[in-house]
């Protein structure tokens, strides 16, 4: 217990630690710690506004359909959904293949114990993030149902239990994907692949692809069904919390508790070998040097980012995969045909909506997908090579900013593309149609980076800090999605203003916010940049 | 002294006013240095080309040159994430010595080396020097001082307490005898 107690305690301080901005050299620093300390928690509460927000909707429309116990279903399983997700690549780094490996097996302490508190820091992690969504989604629910104290004690129960399983199943495909590139010389690359396809699949499978879903009740109701017969474990949650089946509350907590045991029990016996694998490089012993290929110095410093930003699994899912998905969607869209996709949304003026929101729209998947944001905290430990070289710290901003550009510019013109041919857009909504995700393409950009050269983190251990935990991505995503979530309020309000020239006037403002953006960058960034 | 007092110039450039002319005639190689692992070894050294702006044939030289010189060339091919530390240091001189600085400055530089490649970059240094150059290094392991330093700078605390050619810094001692002498008087 004691053994467990200091190695939780070591690995946990040293996650939190990574977790800080770095330290500069320069005036106002405790300052800017208490600023970022006010933001976070700001930003936690508004996640909590957010999180109330959506179960009072889906709370409202479930008591229509007299299916109330539905939202503590649906948000049950949606919170296992997103551990399983965001957990399969974190296995490498937290629960296996980790830095200090050599280290922590060379003391005193059981293998067994040594798995139980990487598993035990990947718990805590989990169960913090799914209290932002269960919570408030109980609080809703007793809020409209007014249940009795059986709900309370049993959801209370219950709590500890719902991350256990999807960090037991992340576990075994995190581990599996792993061995089997592991197989490979290139084997980042074929990581990459297998967890795409992991993912991709996991999606066909839970959405039944034929139906497509008229309302919100509909795709709640779907979705738990699916998810139910997918996920059993949340039938059972259900039942146990909201039906007053406390057969099904002591098997869940059973089957919970006895999958996570066994994944523990499988994951310590067979450690060792999993490391030795996992930790070793396949490597070719034969190699002459031939032609040499030169480019300049921007393109190398590109080619670098493209590099970096290929070799790392979480770093192309977490800014990635939205456009991809987007751009699937899109294509989707484009073969179910113009007259499908109004018949299903029922609206008399669905084209107009399309003409008004559609800019928007495409815009919101654009600044979900900020690489700049971790681009300078990733640079970690490297950090020396690009300080000692004979470079302007502009060109190796800007080969950061082309990097999340040739992602989402790309993306902008296929998705836009598609939905213009779609809905056969007039000249002026199609121009709008491309200009403003254009726009929030460069401040997304443009905001990512700014926003690392502020609160930068190079002393991490795991890149998965910096990618999702980090306080500038954090930040990035909020401000993204706040500046998108105004035009959209504007758009919805009845305003004497027509939608199109809501459009430009966002467009005006986000290009301006580019210009000055881009100044700061040019301006202020090396002289930031100098004190790292 | 603050941190940021002082002057320092590297052949006639001012660090503060002039620093991408200073680290153009340069290379420095910390005492644990992480490279980046994504790359195989010859692509980290063509993106050092790159950046020095080395032009292809030189480039091709040099790489084959210091690779054969340090029994690296045939690892070249492979992610710099399979290195050994040992490799990893290697790796880190040959992209220092590519672009033929004037000045070398390294953080404990033989930690790691195995003895061959040990002798191979002290020789090399001793080119450098030979050829008007400068290695600016620091050390622990004081006989590798003594052997192969032209002056000799002591440090305790901070504070500068000798320096000078080494046969006048070492007299009549070793520089292990002085090293002690001095920081424990001191």
């Amino acid at each position: 217990m004691r053994d467990f107690a200091l190695l939780y305690k070591l690995e946990l301080k040293h996650l939190l630690h990574s977790m800080n901005p770095a330290s500069r050299r320069s005036s106002g620093e405790k300052n800017r710690k208490r600023g970022l300390a006010a933001i976070m928690i700001f930003s936690a509460f508004l996640i909590l506004f957010y999180s109330v927000s959506y179960c009072v909707i889906m709370a409202k429309a479930f008591i229509k359909i007299d299916a109330l116990w539905l939202l503590p279903a649906f948000m049950f399983s949606l919170c296992s959904m997103l551990m399983l997700f965001t957990t399969v690549y974190k296995v490498k780094g937290t629960v296996f293949g980790f830095d200090d490996y050599d280290f922590l097996m060379a003391l005193p302490v059981k293998t067994s114990v040594l798995v139980l508190s990487r598993l035990a820091v990947l718990y805590s992690f989990n169960f913090t993030a799914l209290l932002f969504i269960l919570i408030p989604a109980a609080a809703v629910y007793a809020y409209y149902a007014v249940p009795g104290f059986y709900f309370y004690i049993s959801f209370l129960l219950a709590l500890p239990f719902v991350p256990m399983i999807p960090i037991g199943i992340a576990g075994a495909l995190g581990t599996l994907i792993h061995l089997a590139a592991s197989r490979f010389k290139h084997k980042r690359a074929v990581n990459m692949v297998l967890t795409l396809l992991l993912f991709s699949g996991l999606i066909v499978l839970s959405f039944n692809t034929n139906v497509f879903i008229e309302n919100v009740t509909e795709i709640s109701q779907a979705v738990t069904d699916v998810v139910n017969r997918f996920y059993p474990p949340a039938a059972l949650f259900t039942n146990g919390v909201c039906k007053n089946n406390f057969s099904a509350l002591f098997l869940f907590i059973a089957v919970s508790a006895g999958f996570f045991w066994f994944f523990s029990f499988a994951a310590a016996k067979k450690f060792k070998a999993l490391n030795t694998f996992l930790l070793a490089e396949k490597t070719d012993s034969e190699f002459k040097v031939k032609e040499i290929k030169t480019t300049s110095v921007r393109l190398a410093l590109y080619k670098r980012e493209l590099q970096r930003y290929f070799s790392s699994v979480p770093y192309v899912l977490n800014t990635g995969m939205g456009l991809v998905l987007f751009t699937l969607s899109s294509a989707a869209l484009l073969i179910m045909g113009k007259d499908r996709v109004i018949g299903y949304l029922g609206a008399a003026n669905a084209v107009e909506m399309f003409y008004n929101f559609g800019p928007i729209a495409v815009s919101f998947f654009v600044v979900l997908s900020c690489t700049t944001a971790s681009s300078i905290s990733l640079e970690g430990k490297n950090l020396w090579i690009i300080k000692s070289l004979p470079l302007d710290p502009r060109d190796v901003f800007l080969s950061k900013i082309a990097l999340n550009l040739s992602l989402s510019v790309p993306a902008v013109i296929i998705n836009s593309a598609l939905t213009a041919l779609l809905f056969r857009f007039p000249p002026k909504q199609a121009f709008l149609l491309f200009a403003l995700p254009l726009s929030y393409a460069f401040l997304t950009a443009l905001g990512g980076l700014a926003l690392n050269l502020m609160y930068p983190n190079f002393d991490w251990s795991s890149e998965v800090t910096v990618i999702k935990q980090s306080a500038s991505v954090t930040l990035a995503v909020f401000i993204g999605m706040g500046a998108v979530a105004v035009p959209l309020v504007l758009l919805f309000i009845p305003l004497p203003i027509s939608p199109f020239s809501i459009n430009c006037g966002v467009l005006a403002v986000v290009s301006t916010a580019n210009l000055l953006l881009y100044r700061y960058i040019i301006t202020k960034g090396p002289k930031i940049f100098a004190e790292f | 002294m603050d941190f940021e007092q002082g002057e320092i110039y590297i052949d006639g450039f001012s660090v503060k006013e002039k620093p991408l002319e200073c680290k153009k005639t340069m290379a420095y190689i910390p005492d644990n240095p992480d490279l980046y692992e994504y790359l195989t070894g010859v692509a980290y050294l063509n993106f050092i080309g790159d950046v020095f702006r080395i032009d292809r044939d030189e480039r091709e030289k040099l790489i084959i040159h210091f690779a054969d010189r340090f029994e690296l060339t045939k690892d070249l091919g492979n992610l710099i994430s399979s290195y050994s530390h040992g490799m990893k240091q290697k790796l880190a001189i040959i992209s220092a010595l590519i672009h033929s600085p004037k000045l070398l400055v390294l953080d404990e530089p033989f930690v790691g080396l195995d003895p061959k490649a040990s002798f191979v970059f002290k020789t090399i240094m001793r080119e450098i020097c030979d050829t008007g150059g400068a290695v600016f290094f620091s050390t622990h392991v004081l006989d590798v001082a003594e052997k192969l330093c032209d002056r000799v700078a002591i440090i305790r605390n901070g504070e500068l307490i000798a320096c000078g050619n080494t046969a006048e810094v070492r007299g009549d001692h070793s520089l292990e005898e002085i090293f002690l002498e001095l920081t424990e008087n001191a």
